[in-house]
């Protein structure tokens, strides 16, 4: 009887204000992108705002060239690089952080609010305290050193998050299970608890990966000589009067809409084929 | 015995994540907080033991209007933030039935967040300026006759910009407070007569705080330390706590700098202590 | 700290002609009602103070003893002008880099403001009317240099005197004169400029052909003449030159002020 009405249940008026209200806030995430991806098809006179000037493919062309100022392919392969990095330590570092939590240890409150100081602490702060730090020791600060541990900074909070979030509703009885069985510690993390809190971790990974490779406030001082793609950026925001930093924005949305509806896809796909097996 | 051994386990496993913290986050901010001692001249910080940095700080008038400023920023940005927030992940958790649909309205939303936060925010320049889309539309349409120029550089610009870059901040912690709010209880709640805003206000907003105080915890110290929106919606024009640091970087003026991160940092803190009273993020995991 | 100058310009308002319908002839133009809401001054403190004191003379408001090496008394009454101009709303936006001056200027949100020879250059080739427009009052000049590192010996030192040979050798010379900057070493820059662009840039004549800005494109037709005419025209007329003053930390804070007001 329940079931029966919620199915037949109508939807009542709030319904329709709220998906008004919701489709609101995505035309007001996607909007403004908009005039970036009219703008990146400027002419070659164009300039960065309206009116245009003509229509043309140049500053998609423009942006596989040298550049009079910015070295696109140069920082986007170091924020690649240092994402994927950022990504494979955070996994690690967090996975084995979460199991320490797992039992109280002395220090455990010290290192939980040192998480959370590490999330609040404006970014800007991490950045200036690294930068001065090296600078007095006088080490070179560098994007895989400096720039690296500053990343870590920002992603480890939320590793550690996700993983309290996930072992809190983690059910112990299987890990006791495999030891009554004879396996040993390295075993029952290797079989029991990797395979339970896999796609977490690949959360996580996910999740650092995109951290990293936005940041920006924290590489401010901390890059050394070599930029990354977001100061890159930033640079060319008071440094370039052309669309080419359009032509980039157009480029990257329309890559993750490609790589999300690859996923999805191969989702589907997945989905279809274990349909048929049962 | 055992407990010993696993007691060693843990802090082997604990030993990575308190080492990167110890030299990238305490180190750093402990650095910081001697600096903001020392003396400097135009081209060197120079080791020392002086409060001329922080006196001429907190005696300057500047500073106060800054911080306002700055809190008006983080106030504006956290007050639009929430109500499109909560209202948002209402939506996504209470009417929006299936897990799919859930899934597939969260990252419709989330695709923009994989542009580079920058060029995001500068999209708005062509959009809002003198001659931009909203006012050649507004022109158009008859609805003004002169462009609006409060659109762009200006404090609506900044406050805009902010609640579009932070917003799906404060949906992400709303949305898991609420999807592990009992739906018995509402229903409990209805059928004891109360109507939906009743339901709303002494079911749901009670036990959604948790994500409330998380969401508005991140929103409000990313705006405080904030400089880049500032920056560059503003056209230069306003000043925040954040963008003074990065000015006095940029003049190598360390000490001053290191001395306006010491006194952000505790107003941080400060705030941040004021809303954990609210919840106990351990537990709301 | 030895300089070997490289670059120096002559600096003044830069208009959009096709949005000001009057002759500009002043700095105090910059702080004129008309353009309320259009106006911009560049965000650099060394810099920005001497424009804002040029307007501030020019306006009557306050008089210098040495726009160079100002007192602090002189400093506050300039920043007392500006910050009244700033709240009654004068300003559309602060510029830091030459780049953003050149976005402000070509977007039309502003039609008036201090600006930099090559700026103009750039927003002209856009296809836009841009003027660098002389003052009564005069320029505000600059010069800047390369030095070299004390920690350099051997080989470094080597190369560094290497490329400062190089860079006073003529190629970028042209190049700067090119973009309406001035080379310090202007008989090797002529080397490498054509009779034409050498005729236009620095002898204030009317360009024979078209003139190309560094990267080739078209800046100028055949006919055009040079704002502000010839060299000797140009740097004859300059009333001041920056410079680091006595009171450069007060100034700097006096400065900010001014931006957080």
């Amino acid at each position: 009887m329940a079931l029966l009405t919620k199915t037949r249940e109508r939807r009542p008026t709030s319904f329709y204000f709220l998906a008004a209200f919701f489709a609101l806030f995505v035309l007001f995430l996607y909007g403004p992108m908009l005039t970036i991806f009219i703008l990146s098809f400027q002419g070659e006179n164009g300039g960065l705002t309206f009116p245009m000037n003509g229509f043309s493919f140049h500053w998609f062309g423009n942006l596989f060239e040298q550049q009079a100022v910015g070295d696109f392919g140069g920082s986007f392969s170091r924020s690649l690089k240092l994402g994927l990095i950022v990504m494979v330590v955070t996994v690690v570092v967090s996975f084995m952080a979460g199991l320490a939590f797992r039992k109280r240890f002395r220090g455990d409150s010290v290192i939980f609010y040192l998480a959370i100081a590490s999330l609040i602490v404006p970014s800007i702060l991490i950045s200036l305290g690294i930068g001065l730090l090296f600078n007095i020791v006088e080490w070179q600060p560098q994007w895989f050193t400096s720039a690296l541990g500053a990343h870590l900074t920002w992603t480890f909070p939320f590793g550690l998050l996700i993983m309290f979030a996930v072992f809190n509703r983690f059910d112990p009885s299987y890990e006791e299970a495999a030891r009554d069985l004879g396996a040993s510690n390295w075993q029952t993390i290797q079989y029991v608890v990797l395979p339970m809190v896999g796609p977490s971790l690949i959360g996580v990974a996910m999740f650092s990966f995109t951290l990293s490779y936005d940041e920006f406030a924290r590489t401010l001082m901390t890059a050394g000589a070599l930029n990354t793609l977001p100061l890159e950026i930033y640079g060319m925001t008071t440094n370039v009067t052309t669309p080419v930093l359009y032509a980039l924005g157009t480029v990257t949305t329309g890559f993750s809409f490609l790589v999300i509806a690859l996923a999805l896809g191969t989702v589907a796909i997945m989905r279809r084929r274990k349909g048929q097996k049962a | 015995m055992a407990s010993d051994t696993s007691k060693r386990s843990s802090y082997f496993l604990i030993s990575p994540m308190a080492l990167i913290f110890a030299v990238f986050l305490v180190i750093p901010l402990l650095t910081i907080v001697v600096v903001s001692f020392w003396d400097y001249d135009e081209y060197r910080i120079l080791p020392d033991f002086i409060l001329e940095n922080y006196k001429y700080l907190l005696g300057s008038s500047v500073t106060w209007s800054i911080y306002l400023n700055t809190l008006k920023y983080a106030v504006l940005t956290w007050v639009f933030t929430l109500l499109i927030g909560f209202t948002v992940a209402y939506f996504l958790a209470f009417h929006v039935r299936s897990l799919t649909w859930q899934i597939v309205l969260f990252m419709l939303c989330t695709i923009p967040f994989w542009t580079s936060n920058i060029i995001r925010m500068i999209s708005w320049i062509p959009f809002l300026g003198r001659n931009g889309l909203l006012n050649s539309a507004l022109i158009n349409l008859g609805i003004v006759d002169q462009p609006l120029e409060f659109l762009l550089f200006s404090d609506f610009a900044v406050v805009l910009a902010d609640v579009h870059l932070y917003t799906l901040f404060m949906v992400v912690p709303i949305f898991n407070s609420m999807m592990r709010i009992d739906r018995s209880l509402i229903e409990a709640a209805r059928d004891a007569g109360a109507s939906g805003f009743e339901t709303l206000k002494s079911v749901i907003v009670p036990l959604s705080k948790p994500g409330i105080a998380i969401g508005s915890i991140f929103v409000i110290t990313v705006v405080m330390g904030d400089f880049i929106t500032v920056r560059l919606m503003s056209g230069g024009q306003s000043a925040s706590v954040g963008l003074q640091i990065s000015n006095e970087i940029g003049l190598l003026q360390y000490p001053a700098a290191a001395a306006s991160a010491v006194v952000l940092l505790i107003t941080v803190l400060l705030i941040v202590t004021a809303l954990l009273r609210l919840v106990d993020i351990r537990k709301e995991l | 700290m030895t300089l070997i100058p490289t670059i120096y310009n002559a600096d003044t308002l830069g208009i959009r002609p096709d949005l000001i319908d009057r002759e500009i002839t002043s700095w105090a133009d910059l702080l004129d009602p008309a353009f309320k809401g259009k106006a911009s001054i560049l965000n650099i403190p060394s810099i920005g103070i001497m424009d804002a004191a040029m307007v501030c003379e020019a306006m009557g408001e306050v008089t210098y003893g040495d726009k160079g090496n100002m007192t602090q008394e002189e400093i506050d009454k300039t920043i007392a002008v500006m910050i009244d101009a700033k709240k009654a709303g004068q300003f559309r936006a602060f510029w830091k880099s030459f780049d953003e001056s050149v976005n402000l200027m070509a977007s039309g949100e502003v039609v008036i403001q201090s600006m930099w020879s090559p700026a103009v250059a750039a927003v002209r080739s856009k296809g836009i009317a841009c003027k660098y427009q002389p003052l009564k009052e005069g320029y505000r000049a600059w010069g800047g240099g390369i030095g070299l590192a004390k920690h350099l010996s051997g080989l470094e030192l080597e190369a560094a005197y290497e490329y400062i040979d190089w860079y006073l050798s003529g190629w970028v010379g042209a190049y700067l004169n090119r973009q309406g900057y001035y080379s310090a070493a202007p008989e090797t820059a002529k080397k490498f400029m054509s009779e034409d662009e050498w005729g236009f840039w620095m002898e204030g004549k009317a360009a024979e052909g078209d003139i190309l800005s560094p990267d080739g494109k078209v800046m100028e037709k055949a006919g055009a003449v040079r704002d502000g005419g010839s060299y000797e025209e140009r740097m004859g007329s300059v009333a001041c030159w920056n410079s680091v003053m006595d009171e450069n930390k007060h100034m700097v804070r006096k400065w900010n002020e001014f931006i957080a007001a």
